[in-house]
C-alpha cells in the first residue's frame, strides 16, 4: 500500500451511526457517504492511495446505514465499482467485524 | 383506592371490575394475554371518546367515580414483554390525553407483578414515581431488568444500547463484544419503525404516537439476556405486501399464503416469515431493506438464542440452524413485538 487516507467511523463520524437517509438520522448512511466517503475516496484516487475505513470503536452497524453508505457510493457513480473495490479497505481489530466487512463488500458488489 | 399520578383518593366504580387472566405472558398464555391487551387498548380508547372530563368523574356532593376498571390485583404474573406492551398503552394515553387511567387498589397488587411493572418503568408513566435522569436497572431475585426506553427516532439508540451493555456487565461481570450484533439489530429495528411502522395512509384503529419502546432483562440463573422491542404500528402483515417485492419473495409467498376463505389474519405469519427471510425492500433491490434478515442473522452470529417476532396476529420464531417456525393466533399484539433471547451468557463471562 503506497499510502492511505483513513476514516475512523467512530471518531470522525459517530460511534452509533444509524439510519439510511438524512431524514432518518443526523448520522445516516447518506450523510456518511456524502460527507466522508465520496470526498475521501476522490482524494485517495487522486493520490493513488487506498481509502481505509476503520470500524474500531463503532458500537452498531445497521444494514440500512451500511447499504446506503457503500451501496450508495457505487450508485453515486463517483467511481467505477471495480475502482471502489480496489480502493476501499475495511480495517478493524475485533474479528467479529468481519461480518460487517462482508456486508459492505456485498453491498458494493450488488449495488 | 385510585392513584392518579401521585394523588390518592377513594373512588366508586360504577361497574364491576373486569378480571384479567392470572398470567399475562405471550409465550405461556398467548390467547388470554392478547385478549387482555386488546381489552386494555379498547378501554383506553373508549373511555377517552366517551368522557372528556378525565378518567375520574367528579360531581359536587358526590363521591368521585370511575366507569369501571381492570382489576390488576388478580394478575399473578406478567412477562417483561407484556409489561412493556402495557406500559406503551399507558404512555400513549398519557401523550394523547395528558393523563393515564388511574391505578386502582395498588396495595392489593401481587408483589411479583408490581415488581415487573416497576422494573420496566410502568409507574413512571402513570406518575407514581419520577423518572430518574439515567436508566435504572432493578433486580428481583436472579432477574435484572432495564427500565424501558421510548423514542420516535434514533436519538435514543445510544441510551438503549448502553443500558443493555451495563445490564450485561452488571449481571455477568464483563462486557461482550458480540453485543455489537444486537445493537446493530436494534438500530435496524428503529430504522424499520421510521420507514414502515406508521404509514401516513394507513387507517389506524387506535391513534398512534409514532413511537417505539424497548426494554431488556437478564437472568443470572439461566444465563439469558432478553431484549424486547415494540411498536404500535400498522404491522408487517399490513405493510409488507404493499411493498415492491422481488420475484423470489412473491414466489415464496405464493407457496405459503392461503387462498381459501378464512380470517383476514390467517396469513400474517407468512408475511413475517417472508420479511425475515428476504427483507422488506420497497425498491425491489435485493440488498435494500435487510432489517429483519439482519435481526435474524444476529442470532446466528451468537450461535445460541432465539428471535421471535409477533406482528398483528402472526408469530415467527427463529433459532440458529433451524427453519423459521410460524403460527397464527386469535387476537393481535397491536403492532409488532420483537424479542431477542440469548442463552448461555454466564458460561462465557
Amino acid at each position: 500500500m503506497k499510502g492511505a487516507i483513513v476514516i475512523n467511523v467512530a471518531s470522525d463520524f459517530s460511534d452509533y451511526p444509524t439510519g439510511r437517509y438524512i431524514s432518518d438520522s443526523p448520522v445516516s448512511g447518506q450523510r456518511f457517504r456524502d460527507e466522508f466517503l465520496i470526498p475521501k475516496l476522490d482524494e485517495a484516487m487522486r493520490r493513488g492511495e487506498k481509502l481505509v475505513v476503520d470500524l474500531d470503536g463503532v458500537q452498531s452497524l445497521g444494514s440500512s446505514f451500511l447499504e446506503e453508505a457503500f451501496g450508495g457510493l457505487v450508485r453515486s457513480q463517483r467511481a467505477h465499482r471495480k475502482a471502489i473495490i480496489e480502493s476501499v479497505v475495511i480495517r478493524y481489530s475485533w474479528a467479529g467485524n468481519r461480518i460487517y466487512e462482508n456486508m459492505i463488500k456485498r453491498y458494493i458488489a450488488n449495488a | 383506592m385510585a392513584y392518579s399520578g401521585d394523588a390518592l383518593e377513594t373512588v366508586v366504580s360504577r361497574n364491576r371490575p373486569t378480571r384479567p387472566p392470572a398470567r399475562i405472558c405471550l409465550d405461556e398464555n398467548r390467547e388470554e394475554s392478547l385478549k387482555f391487551l386488546k381489552l386494555l387498548r379498547f378501554r383506553q380508547e373508549r373511555y377517552r371518546d366517551a368522557n372528556h372530563k378525565g378518567w375520574i368523574q367528579r360531581r359536587p356532593g358526590r363521591m368521585p367515580y370511575i366507569r369501571g376498571y381492570l382489576d390488576f390485583s388478580k394478575i399473578e404474573y406478567v412477562s417483561t414483554a407484556a409489561a412493556l406492551v402495557m406500559a406503551s398503552y399507558y404512555e400513549r394515553a398519557r401523550i394523547l390525553r395528558g393523563e393515564t387511567p388511574p391505578t386502582i387498589d395498588l396495595h392489593l397488587w401481587n408483589e411479583t407483578v408490581f415488581n415487573t411493572l416497576l422494573e420496566v418503568g410502568f409507574f413512571e408513566i402513570v406518575g407514581i414515581t419520577k423518572r430518574p435522569p439515567e436508566l435504572v436497572r432493578i433486580s428481583a431475585g436472579a432477574r435484572t431488568t432495564m427500565q424501558f426506553v421510548s423514542g420516535q427516532g434514533p436519538s435514543e439508540l445510544r441510551a438503549v444500547c448502553e443500558g443493555i451493555s451495563e445490564l450485561v456487565v452488571d449481571t455477568f461481570g464483563s462486557e461482550m463484544p458480540e453485543l455489537m450484533y444486537l445493537r446493530s439489530a436494534i438500530s435496524e429495528a428503529i430504522t424499520n419503525v421510521q420507514h414502515h411502522a406508521y404509514p401516513a395512509d394507513h387507517d389506524f384503529r387506535f391513534r398512534h404516537v409514532d413511537r417505539w419502546w424497548a426494554t431488556a432483562s437478564t437472568d443470572k440463573d439461566n444465563g439469558s439476556l432478553k431484549i424486547v422491542f415494540y411498536d404500535q404500528g400498522a404491522s408487517i402483515p399490513i405493510t409488507y405486501p404493499r411493498m415492491s417485492l422481488g420475484r423470489e419473495v412473491l414466489s415464496f409467498l405464493d407457496k405459503i399464503v392461503s387462498r381459501g376463505v378464512g380470517s383476514e389474519f390467517r396469513d400474517d405469519a407468512a408475511y413475517i416469515e417472508a420479511a425475515m427471510t428476504y427483507g422488506n425492500s420497497k425498491t425491489g433491490s435485493p440488498e435494500r431493506g435487510e432489517g429483519l434478515p439482519q435481526m435474524k442473522a444476529s442470532i446466528d452470529h451468537f450461535g445460541r438464542g432465539r428471535l421471535r417476532i409477533y406482528s398483528r396476529s402472526g408469530v415467527c420464531t427463529y433459532e440458529p440452524n433451524q427453519a423459521i417456525s410460524r403460527s397464527a393466533y386469535a387476537g393481535t399484539v397491536g403492532g409488532t413485538l420483537i424479542e431477542w433471547t440469548i442463552f448461555g451468557l454466564g458460561e462465557q463471562a
